[in-house]
């Protein structure tokens, strides 16, 4: 891309104000959604006893005797969490796929490019088949698995664009695909030769939020916080590196330095967000691109806005996947491809005229 | 493996829902499964023929034989095959039950019973088939339990046989066993094995006959799947008047975990009941709160073969205890 590209935008590096307006139009949609996302659900549950069984839970005011302990039950432990855990995921995906769109200046890259998902599922399928018993109590060895291969698919690809003598970012893209195939392959094989058993294992890797508990928000936490605040506080330089090699350097930036730190910091979101929700495509993909076709490249405003409408976009998805087929559900993964693929081509038509440009 | 081998078996036909048990179902109340519902039996059982009486009629074998497969296609049986690739572990343990297990000369490596498996030659696991290899043994029959490779095999001049999914009616497995007595010639053999289960059977109709519907059940098979209707299990609960919390779902389903909470199961079975137990959502339902969830026996229950009884009286008899002598 031409650095002229962005002298239209030289006011806005010297002056750029935080996107305040737009961040709590945002979060404000979250928060609606997340409403819709816990009134609703496959058993009918009127919307009256829902707010009364939150507000008893913050101990607003005292539980009528009139709210069975199943509707209490199905809000608190279910409902919830589970839309909490939407929102976290949905934001992480939606946060490292701009990242990694920014990254590889690649407009299709998305969360599990660089050998994450493939790592994860590995990851999985070799604690799932091996038999040990995956569950201590609360711990679930099954997301540590998985955060872990994927940890190490990316690791290993990185090594190699090491090796391979120079860290040009196309080099491990390269590679992140090779490890990929080679995990992918692997699982394979692991599913060809074992038990018939496999659909848990199946259903997890299809991915969605059907186990989702309180303590799976709580346990992706520390991780998402540590990951996010890393890119967010790299965001100006996420655009500095869309400008030419040279450019960037000239502007004493340390690239190298901050791209490893990047590389980093989105895979360990995705990987966490991967670990509880399995593999969950299209959002870390849309979202940002979203973000850009409305409101422009500057990744300080993209990266936080790209969470946002990623979070909100996962509720209503996961939202969908619980009541369309009803008592049963679907993966999540099927809704976000079938609902994203036709609005992304809609917002794609609608700014026509503007393009996707920026990484 | 109860889903996996009974939904890999494609679409049975559509059964409209059977008649609802005797009379109004009894409310949910707070007990444990432990407990059965008080009524008087209605008649003496009728007296099931003996295995000895069996055995004195003699079935003579019967050959040429025809035998109408899956699709409706016919196939001619000559004499008993001698060769048989067993695509199915049901129909594996069916033969070696009737004592013609010789004949069987390849299966797949899922089956695992009787121990005589182990000798027998593993031509794929149940999804993948090595055809070459199917050919090179150069089998009289190939039996198989889904369709997808049954037009490759008869395109390269075997014989193939695929029998009517029994999912809809658990009952249809007596005559799935006379089938393969009919083929290997072990008539008498096969018709002894078939009323055996079907007196079995009988024997469980019968004692619960006149009880009202028993309690409410939920089987997860695995990450909250569970069998609804058309479905073997679904039938194993019909007869067993358990009021399965997935009657409105059609074969194998992923059932919503607030769904299961709504419709509060008094029995739960899994094969992995830790799973369940360690999430707080459900931790308010009876067999989770008395950790009572019941571990059910695959072997038995996931395979339609001469085990099979073995997994339902197992059941009948943990569910209603002391009404089964």
């Amino acid at each position: 891309m031409k650095p002229t590209t962005y002298t239209n935008d030289q006011d806005l590096v010297l002056t750029y104000k935080y996107p305040w307006n737009k961040i709590t139009i945002g979060i404000v949609i979250i928060f609606i959604c997340a409403v819709i996302g816990v009134a609703i659900g496959s058993v009918y549950i009127p919307v009256t006893s829902v707010f009364l069984i939150l507000f008893s839970k913050l101990n607003l005011f005292n539980e009528s005797n009139e709210l069975t302990p199943a509707w209490h039950t199905i809000i608190w432990n279910i409902r919830f969490p589970r839309v909490v855990l939407a929102l976290l995921v949905g934001a992480s995906l939606g946060i490292s796929g701009a990242t990694y769109q920014g990254l590889f200046k690649n407009p299709l890259a998305d969360p599990y490019l660089i050998g994450v998902a493939s790592g994860a599922s590995l990851g999985a399928t070799i604690v799932f088949l091996s038999g040990i018993p995956f569950t201590y109590g609360y711990f679930s060895l099954l997301p540590v698995a998985s955060f872990c291969g994927g940890i190490i698919a990316v690791f290993i690809a990185y090594l190699i664009s090491i090796k391979s003598g120079n860290t040009h970012l196309s080099t491990l893209l390269l590679a992140g695909l090779a490890i990929g195939a080679f995990a992918t392959a692997i699982t394979g094989i692991l599913m060809l030769r074992s038990d018939p058993d496999l659909r848990p294992l199946l259903s997890w890797l299809m991915g969605g939020f059907i186990r989702a508990q309180w303590s799976h928000s709580i346990l992706i936490m520390p991780y998402m916080i540590i990951g996010v605040s890393f890119i967010l506080g790299y965001s100006r330089i996420l655009n500095t590196m869309q400008l030419e090699g040279y450019y960037a350097e000239s502007l004493g930036v340390n690239i190298e330095k901050t791209k490893r730190i990047l590389i980093v910091s989105a895979t360990l979101v995705t990987a966490t967000a991967v670990s509880f929700s399995g593999l969950i495509g299209f959002v870390g993909l849309i979202a940002p691109h979203i973000i850009r076709l409305l409101w422009g490249t500057d990744y300080r405003t993209l990266l936080p806005l790209s969470g946002l409408v990623g979070a909100a976009f996962l509720i209503l998805a996961d939202l969908a996947a619980r009541t369309i087929v009803s008592p049963i559900e679907l993966p999540v993964g099927i809704i976000t491809a079938l609902v994203g693929s036709p609005f992304f081509v809609y917002v794609l038509l609608k700014t026509k005229g503007s393009t996707v440009d920026g990484y | 493996m109860i889903g996996m081998a009974s939904c890999s078996e494609g679409p049975s036909p559509k059964q409209p829902d059977p008649p609802a048990p005797a009379s109004t179902p009894v409310p949910i109340k707070p007990y444990t499964h432990k407990q059965i519902l008080p009524s008087t039996p209605i008649a003496a059982p009728t007296r099931l023929p003996t295995t000895k009486e069996i055995q004195s009629q003699k079935f003579p074998a019967q050959f040429p034989l025809t035998i109408k497969g899956r699709d409706g296609s016919e196939i001619i049986f000559h004499k008993p095959p001698e060769r048989i690739i067993a695509y199915d572990a049901a129909a594996v343990e069916t033969i070696f039950a009737i004592g013609q297990g010789h004949r069987i000369i390849g299966t797949h490596s899922w089956v695992s019973y009787p121990v005589e498996v182990e000798n027998i030659e593993k031509v794929g696991d149940a999804f993948n088939m090595n055809v070459e290899r199917i050919l090179d043994l150069d089998p009289d029959l190939v039996f198989l339990f889904y369709p997808t490779f049954k037009e490759k095999l008869e395109k390269a001049g075997l014989k193939v046989l695929l029998l009517e999914s029994v999912d809809d009616d658990l009952m249809k497995m007596a005559d799935t066993f006379r089938t393969w007595g009919q083929i290997t010639g072990a008539v008498n053999e096969a018709e002894i094995l078939a009323k055996n289960f079907e007196s079995r059977v009988a024997k469980i109709k019968f004692i619960l006959d006149p009880y009202h519907s028993g309690p409410s059940v939920f089987q997860d098979v695995g990450d909250l799947w569970t069998p609804g209707n058309n479905t073997l299990m679904g039938n194993v609960f019909q007869l067993l008047k358990l009021k399965n919390v997935a009657h409105d779902v059609d074969n194998y389903g992923q059932l919503s975990p607030e769904v299961i909470i709504d419709r509060n199961p008094q029995i739960i079975i899994s094969s992995n009941p830790d799973l369940l137990y360690q999430n707080p959502a459900f931790n308010k339902l009876l067999p989770i709160k008395n950790k009572s969830i019941f571990k059910s026996n695959d072997d038995y229950l996931g395979i339609p073969g001469p085990r099979f009884i073995l997994g339902l009286e197992e059941l009948a008899n943990e569910f209603y205890p002391g009404i089964f002598k």
